[in-house]
């Protein structure tokens, strides 16, 4: 099971859409947060030859059991060595080649993609490395667990809002694979870190380094009102399917 | 004029013309002028660019499968038909976009992102990215070589992971010097020309011929 969305699956503008705006919007505050580190050690350049690594890591599907693969997704490791800023910036990098030298993840989609797979996992692996600055290990397993399981969560409400998939089965695989291929990347990656920390301890940069500065927190907060403003602008075009009240109200209706 | 599409249309052009062709096809109702009409821009791509077939139907395999997975749960819940739909949109989408695919050369794609406007550090970033992915592919097959040759098994292993980002790494900070003593990155681009107009005439009229089954 691929977590990569591809065209053609979701049709709903409001999550296309709201998707769109609070993955640009991510992208924005990252490439803002990260002009201001300047310095050829953590540049452009640096960045781009680790998303380099990651796009041959995520070329690498791991089967899990008959039928159902996952591959590794990166973002923890790129958090530890390039800071959450630069982190997103390299995984928007990759998920924008593989959509168009590999048609792997559609365009349409980019904006579902980012979110769950760039954004989503980011976030986590930098709310743990704050939760818990001194336990490197703990960081990287938790991290990636729970960066996998939100986004693997997001993309299967997705899926059951935009699309009407059947949510046990949607939720139990995509879910399921992502909690198993989290816990094994994140071990994975605990070994990496732990590696590099003592054989390149520079190329790990500290837990401190992961904080949100107070300006990036209000610039959060207004594009998160933003993005709620065009879902519940773009709602009532979210899926032909009827929603949850009207299959209720359908259900309890009484027979003359 | 060439005969491979990569050789007479631009960079730029190409990107426009696969995000409004495959956009065009995954918004489009599964009709069979959505279909044919797929099915014709896959054969010219296809024809133009001459790329290798088996690779390329390897790919769209594993594509095909990975979209039936996505698309089952769909059917589960919403019924056979439905399923059949989403599948039989996003596959003539993902086929085209995979067609479209084999017109890139990979470090094409950064002057392309920022001659259409992407903001500069990520359009570096994906040059960057897309011109040391070769190079961080070497330096993997030569620490898998050099772990074989002292008798070890050059499995992917973490610690042969480790090590290939550290180089990788050490490689990276050469590069970004390298990058500042040029002062300037490598997305100096050509923009569009007029031998794009064929193409982007083309791809307009078969994402309007997409969408025709919508009309009553």
């Amino acid at each position: 099971m691929r977590v990569h969305l591809a065209d053609g699956i979701l049709q709903s503008p409001a999550l296309l859409g709201g998707a769109a705006v609070i993955s640009a919007a991510g992208l924005a505050l990252a490439l803002r947060d990260s002009s201001a580190e300047s310095g050829a050690k953590h540049g452009l350049a640096f960045t781009g030859t680790l998303a380099a690594v990651v796009l041959a890591v995520q070329a690498l599907n791991v089967p899990l059991f008959p039928g159902v693969s996952a591959h590794a997704i990166g973002a923890s490791l790129l958090v530890f060595v390039l800071g959450p800023a630069r982190a997103i910036i390299a995984l928007t990098a990759v998920l924008l080649a593989q959509a168009l030298l590999f048609a792997d993840g559609g365009l349409t989609a980019l904006g579902i993609n980012v979110l769950n797979i760039a954004l989503l996992p980011v976030v986590c692996v930098t709310a743990v490395r704050r939760l818990a600055p001194a336990r490197l290990g703990l960081q990287a397993v938790l991290g990636t667990t729970l960066g996998n399981l939100a986004g693997s969560l997001c993309l299967a409400a997705m899926l059951v809002v935009g699309a009407g998939a059947e949510p046990r089965v949607t939720f139990g695989v995509l879910v399921g694979v992502q909690a198993i291929s989290g816990l094994v990347e994140g071990a994975l990656t605990a070994a990496a870190v732990s590696r590099i920390a003592r054989r390149a301890p520079a190329l790990v940069r500290p837990s401190t380094d992961a904080r949100v500065t107070p300006t990036l927190t209000r610039a959060a907060l207004a594009w998160t009102v933003i993005a709620l403003g065009v879902l519940v602008l773009l709602l009532p075009f979210a899926s032909a399917s009827p929603d949850a009240l009207e299959v209720v109200l359908d259900k309890t209706r009484l027979e003359p | 004029m060439t005969s491979r599409l990569r050789d007479w249309a631009s960079p730029p052009a190409r990107l426009l013309a696969s995000v409004a062709l495959v956009s065009s096809l995954a918004f489009a109702p599964p009709t069979g002028v959505s279909l044919a009409t797929a099915g014709v821009a896959c054969v010219l791509v296809l024809a133009l660019e001459r790329p290798a077939l088996r690779r390329l139907a390897l790919r769209a395999l594993l594509a095909l499968l990975a979209l039936g997975a996505l698309a089952l749960p769909i059917g589960l819940g919403r019924g056979g038909g439905e399923g059949v739909e989403v599948a039989l949109r996003s596959g003539s989408a993902t086929l085209v976009a995979l067609a479209l695919s084999t017109t890139w050369r990979a470090h094409e794609l950064g002057p392309a992102l920022a001659a259409l406007g992407v903001p500069r550090a990520l359009g570096e970033v994906v040059s960057h990215m897309t011109r040391q992915f070769a190079g961080v592919a070497d330096e993997g097959r030569r620490l898998v070589l050099a772990r074989k040759l002292r008798g070890g098994d050059g499995a992917v292993s973490v610690e042969l992971v480790s090590t290939l980002l550290i180089r990788t790494a050490l490689r990276a900070e050469r590069v970004g010097l390298a990058a500042e003593l040029r002062r300037g990155g490598y997305n100096r681009h050509r923009g569009f020309t007029s031998r794009d107009v064929p193409l982007l005439l083309g791809a307009s009229a078969l994402g309007l011929l997409a969408q025709a089954g919508r009309l009553p």
